[in-house]
Order: C-alpha cells, then sequence, then structure tokens
C-alpha cells in the first residue's frame, strides 16, 4: 500500500507540467491585464487548497475533542502546516498580481486583511504546537485554537460579497466571469495543486507518525531507566 | 504584447517552475526522511525486543564512568 501511496506521487510530475502549460501557452492573455493574468491560476489553486486544508484541520480538531483520539490530532497538525503554506504562496501572488492590476503592492482590503489574518493565525496554531511536550495538553490546546481561527474561512470568503472591496470577484451565482480557456487553465491549477495537498498530507502524516513512534520507543527506554 | 512584457512572462514562468520543482523535491526529501525513521523504529523496536537493556541503574555516584544504556 506504502509503495502504491509512493507511485502515484510522480503522477504529480506531469500534472504540474500540464498546469504550467495551461497556464502561460494554452490560456489567452487578459485584454485589460495582459500577461499578469497568469499570475491568477496559481493564486486561485492556492487559495482552493488553502481553504480546504484549513477545514481539514477545523473538522480534524473537532474530531479530536469529541473521541480524544491523537490519529486526528496528526491530521489537523499537517494540514494546518500545508494550509499555511499555501496561504503564504497566496498572499504572495496576490501581493505580485496587485501590483500589476492595482498598481500598488498591498493595500488593506477586506479580503486581503482577512487572509493576512488568517496566517497569522494559523502561524499563532503552529507555534503553540510547539510549546507543550505532553500531547494531550498540545493536542487540546491546537484543536481549540484551530476552531477559534477557523472562523476567519468564510468571513474572507464572503468579505468580496459583503463589505465594499476591490478584490475581484470571479464566481459568482451567475457562472465565472472569464474566457473559456482561461476557466480550464484555472481548473487544472487548481486540481493540480490539489493532488500536491493530498501527496503532501499523506508524505507529512507518514513523517509525524514516525516521529511519534520514536517518541514512543525513547519512553519506554525513559521508564525503564528511571525505573 | 511589449518586449517589456515578454520578459515578465519569462520570468514569471520560470519562478512558477521553480516553484513546483523546489516543492516536488520538498516532498521528496520528506518522503525519504519518513521512510528512514521509519526503519530506524522499527530497529529499535527490534533491538528492545530481542536484547532488553539493563535496566539496573549503575550508580555514577560510585563509577562516574558507568555505562549508560545502549539500544
Amino acid at each position: 500500500m506504502q509503495r502504491v501511496t509512493e507511485r502515484w506521487m510522480w503522477v504529480l510530475l506531469p500534472l504540474m507540467g500540464l498546469a504550467l502549460y495551461m497556464n502561460f501557452v494554452g490560456s489567452p492573455d487578459d485584454a485589460v491585464l495582459g500577461p499578469s493574468q497568469r499570475i491568477f491560476y496559481f493564486h486561485m489553486g492556492a487559495a482552493t487548497v488553502a481553504a480546504v486544508a484549513f477545514t481539514v484541520t477545523a473538522i480534524s480538531s473537532l474530531g479530536y475533542l469529541v473521541t480524544r483520539e491523537l490519529r486526528y490530532d496528526l491530521w489537523a497538525a499537517a494540514s494546518a502546516e500545508v494550509g499555511t503554506i499555501f496561504t503564504s504562496m497566496l498572499l504572495i501572488t496576490g501581493v505580485l498580481w496587485g501590483r500589476a492590476a492595482w498598481g500598488v503592492w498591498w493595500t488593506w482590503d477586506p479580503r486581503l486583511t482577512a487572509t493576512v489574518i488568517l496566517w497569522v493565525l494559523f502561524i499563532g496554531y503552529l507555534m503553540v504546537r510547539e510549546w507543550s511536550d505532553s500531547r494531550e495538553r498540545r493536542a487540546r490546546t491546537a484543536a481549540v485554537l484551530a476552531l477559534v481561527a477557523y472562523v476567519d474561512v468564510p468571513i474572507d470568503y464572503m468579505t468580496i460579497r459583503w463589505w465594499k472591496s476591490i478584490h475581484p470577484v470571479v464566481i459568482t451565482s451567475h457562472g465565472i466571469h472569464m474566457a473559456p480557456a482561461m476557466i480550464d487553465a484555472m481548473f487544472v491549477s487548481m486540481g493540480a495543486l490539489t493532488l500536491v495537498y493530498v501527496a503532501w498530507m499523506q508524505i507529512r502524516l507518514r513523517l509525524l507518525r514516525a516521529e511519534y513512534g520514536l517518541e514512543d520507543v525513547k519512553a519506554v527506554v525513559r521508564a525503564q531507566w528511571n525505573r | 504584447m511589449t518586449s517589456l512584457e515578454k520578459m515578465e512572462l519569462d520570468f514569471l514562468f520560470l519562478a512558477y517552475t521553480a516553484v513546483w520543482i523546489v516543492m516536488f523535491g520538498f516532498m521528496y526529501r520528506m518522503l525519504g526522511r519518513a521512510r528512514k525513521l521509519e526503519r530506524d523504529v522499527e530497529l529499535l523496536r527490534k533491538t528492545w525486543r530481542d536484547e532488553p537493556v539493563p535496566v539496573e541503574r549503575p550508580d555514577s555516584a560510585i563509577d562516574p564512568t558507568a555505562a549508560g544504556p545502549s539500544v
């Protein structure tokens, strides 16, 4: 089973190549923004993965608080790490796109502000995880913090609908406001990055389980030694 | 497309390609580390089962050079 999960990772390479091809060759320039439109595809994919990752963190945290099983805590931790990395990518691509589209690197727009708050909250979550040596205490504190931080995810999504924002709204109830080739490129990017998330999660969970296994062996040796 | 826009687009393409490669390389390294740790943990568990470490605690006050437990 492990070999299968290791091998399917190689599917990512051609898929990443296809996403790059679609982003840079297979889609046209935007009529207003020109080639800078191409920043958007990666930006959208990163946003999707960040939202999925933090949702997995929140559900796993809730699962831990209900069942007190540590495997849920591992899921929450791994997903929060990947989500934070993708939020960083989201912010970097957003800053680059903002410079091209709005002429400024940064503005305290509701969407941008909510995203930065989300990023800071989950960096805080990851830091809090490092503070405690007790697995149970760490898992409990982190689970509560993750649920509090997750409140910002739907707020972040709705900022451009609730408040006046200069951030574009691409997907509305009337459809997706883009050329078909651009929509294809966007979905291929989203698909490729989502698979990167799945692969990353599998590997990170494996590493976390191995680290916990090592801690268990150390604890047994320590207990024998102190007896 | 102006030559400046073309150059910016080339840079963006290189940057995206670099990010993909770094991301994949990072995952590959993480996988290698996970495999190594899994092997180490299994080896430690096997060693622990086959040869239990001495449970007597060496008295360092009497013998400061007393060897610690070997796993």
